[in-house]
């Protein structure tokens, strides 16, 4: 239930974070978001208020922060909907769809969905060249790695897309190279390494290090010629 | 129909996605594929079924003392080892909500079962609510 607090009344102190907020917002936006919170639910309003608690507390870490005003912005209608809205114009989106729609705004994404989609076309035809050559049964494959029959049979008929822990798995099933299953599984890993040296403080394990100093590139014969040092120059002024 | 058809068919649900989680989505991973690699694992949600604890060569676990799910995916996109997937059933519609996405090394706090749970309510109080006709046939 939603009460209004008088001049008479005295504040809350859950009540502090949403008047330090309100306090943060510019005139019309305030406005807005004034009007939004009078028309919600009391459900939605009481959730807005505890939201505004776990966005300023003090332990709140940057990722409950940034969720929790995420969600106030989903709770009062302040993110932009038409884009999120699909025909039947019910809330959310559908996860299929959604991915279509992300590809026909982002020509790389859609070049990278027709990607996933021959991959995964590729390593069924791949996978289902292996069980024959070596008379393996969906059953006999699903027993030996831990998995259900029907999560063979969706693999089989691209419906599921592979963990690369399971890839693994199967080769090691089959007794064949992953990449005899997924030829681009190597590149995959490689471009990821990469990505992961960017995030910031990212610690090199002793094995990434070594492989920095690789020493096994020969050395190159061009012989150039030392810089003059400072102490020369100084001499030769 | 549905008396007609064989009881092993198993639901196969209709997976939508909360509107706050394409945030969450954008900050565990910044990298338009990755997103996509892992949107492609949460695709298999639309076979989930209560009663496996195994989602085709995913796992899932329930969150205690909440009606949410979280699906573990292990396959690292770059900036994290592991993510996960909170999802949570909405019947009779059949519908699965994606609620949240999670890098696997954060930790389901309080705060977050929280926040978590004002999505779900949005979602419970909005559901029905038609875009183009807000009030309902008359």
């Amino acid at each position: 239930m939603s009460t209004i607090n008088t001049p008479d009344q005295p504040i809350d102190r859950k009540d502090v974070p949403f008047l330090k907020f309100l306090i943060s917002l510019p005139g019309e936006q305030l406005q807005s978001f004034c009007r939004a919170l009078q028309e919600c639910s009391s459900q939605i309003r009481e959730d807005v208020l505890q939201m505004l608690e776990i966005a300023d507390g003090d332990q709140a870490s940057q990722l409950e922060r940034s969720r929790a005003l995420m969600t106030i912005a989903d709770q009062l209608h302040l993110l932009p909907t038409q884009s999120l809205r699909d025909n039947e114009g019910r809330l959310g989106m559908g996860l299929v769809e959604s991915e279509g729609l992300a590809a026909a705004e982002v020509p790389a994404l859609a070049v990278h969905i027709a990607k996933m989609d021959s991959q995964e076309a590729d390593f069924a035809e791949r996978l289902r060249n292996l069980m024959k050559t070596k008379h393996i049964t969906q059953k006999e494959l699903a027993k030996r790695i831990e998995c259900s029959q029907p999560a063979i049979s969706h693999m089989l008929n691209r419906k599921s897309r592979p963990q690369r822990k399971t890839l693994m798995k199967l080769a090691r099933a089959l007794s064949v190279d992953v990449r005899e299953l997924w030829p681009d599984l190597e590149v995959a890993e490689r471009l990821d390494t990469v990505a992961a040296f960017q995030e910031d403080g990212y610690v090199m394990t002793d094995a990434e290090a070594a492989a920095l100093k690789d020493s096994t590139q020969p050395k190159s014969k061009i012989k150039g010629r030392a810089l003059p040092s400072r102490k020369s120059n100084r001499g030769g002024k | 129909m549905t008396e007609r058809q064989p009881q092993e068919i198993p639901v196969r649900w209709k997976v939508r996605i909360c509107r706050a989680v394409f945030g969450d989505a954008h900050g565990v991973l910044p990298r338009l594929v990755g997103r996509a690699e892992l949107r492609r694992q949460a695709f298999k949600l639309e076979w989930w079924d209560e009663s496996d604890e195994q989602l085709f060569d995913l796992s899932w676990k329930p969150v205690p003392n909440t009606p949410m799910r979280v699906l573990a995916i292990s396959d690292s996109y770059g900036f994290a080892a592991g993510f996960h997937v909170v999802f949570s059933p909405i019947e009779p519609d059949e519908t699965l909500w994606v609620i949240a996405v999670m890098r696997s090394d954060e930790e389901m706090t309080d705060a977050m079962k929280r926040i978590f749970q004002a999505r779900l309510n949005i979602i419970l109080e909005r559901k029905d609510i038609s875009h183009d006709n807000p009030f309902g046939d008359l």
